[in-house]
């Protein structure tokens, strides 16, 4: 269940920010931001747009972001975490 | 809500300045903008000489402040932002002047400074552009 979480995450983020990756290639427990996967404060933004379409989650502020974005595994980790919550 | 004085919202003014008023239907998530293209208008010199078109860049900018206006009416005092993205634009129809055109946009999402906002541009009641625009606002 965890692992279908992480690849079906994998594939949003490669489809919401048009990737030119195999979603399979990234390595779930790299930073997101800066060294890792380098994305950026607007991909960002759209990783929060789809990831509120897709699972219902909202990642409201930097905080939580700082949190949710700290790598695959953590996203997973987060949204799981939100989910058991409801 | 209807702002008829959107230069006391925004910093812009003419001529980059592109709504003439905005309707909020919910401060923070949706409203229009309305503009009227006259013949004159600043944004059609040299655009072009004897074949007046409004640019797309001036359409773009319009939805821009009226995204920025919406937005910042959520907390009830003018401000300043910054366009941080443009994707997905669309450019359907040109736009001739005399055009009265109305920039419709709703709120996709927010994270920290950032929000991003679903656009649609009618001319003459008939959509000319759609796209989506990321906005960040300026510190306060």
């Amino acid at each position: 269940m965890a692992e279908d979480l992480v690849a079906d995450l994998k594939t949003l983020i490669v489809a919401r920010l048009k990737m030119e990756i195999e979603p399979a290639s990234i390595d779930a427990a790299a930073p997101l931001f800066g060294e890792g996967l380098g994305l950026d404060s607007i991909d960002a933004l759209e990783l929060v747009v789809g990831i509120e379409r897709q699972y219902g989650i909202r990642i409201a502020d930097a905080e939580m972001g700082k949190k949710a974005f700290g790598s695959v595994n953590a996203l997973a980790a987060f949204i799981s975490e939100k989910r058991s919550a409801k | 809500m209807r702002i008829d004085d959107p230069a006391s919202w925004i910093p812009h003014r003419p001529p980059i300045l592109t709504v003439d008023a905005v309707e909020v239907d919910e401060p923070g998530v949706k409203g229009r903008g309305l503009r009227r293209f006259a013949a004159g208008d600043p944004w059609l010199t040299g655009h072009f000489p004897g074949n007046p078109v409004v640019p797309g860049v001036a359409l773009i900018e319009g939805a821009a402040q009226t995204a920025a206006i919406v937005l910042l009416a959520a907390r009830g005092k003018g401000g300043g932002g910054f366009l941080a993205d443009v994707s997905k634009f669309r450019f359907k129809a040109p736009v001739i002047p005399p055009a009265d055109v109305v920039f419709e946009i709703a709120v996709a999402g927010v994270f920290g400074a950032l929000c991003k906002v679903s656009v649609r541009v009618l001319a003459g009641g008939v959509p000319v552009a759609e796209g989506e625009l990321v906005l960040s606002a300026s510190p306060q």
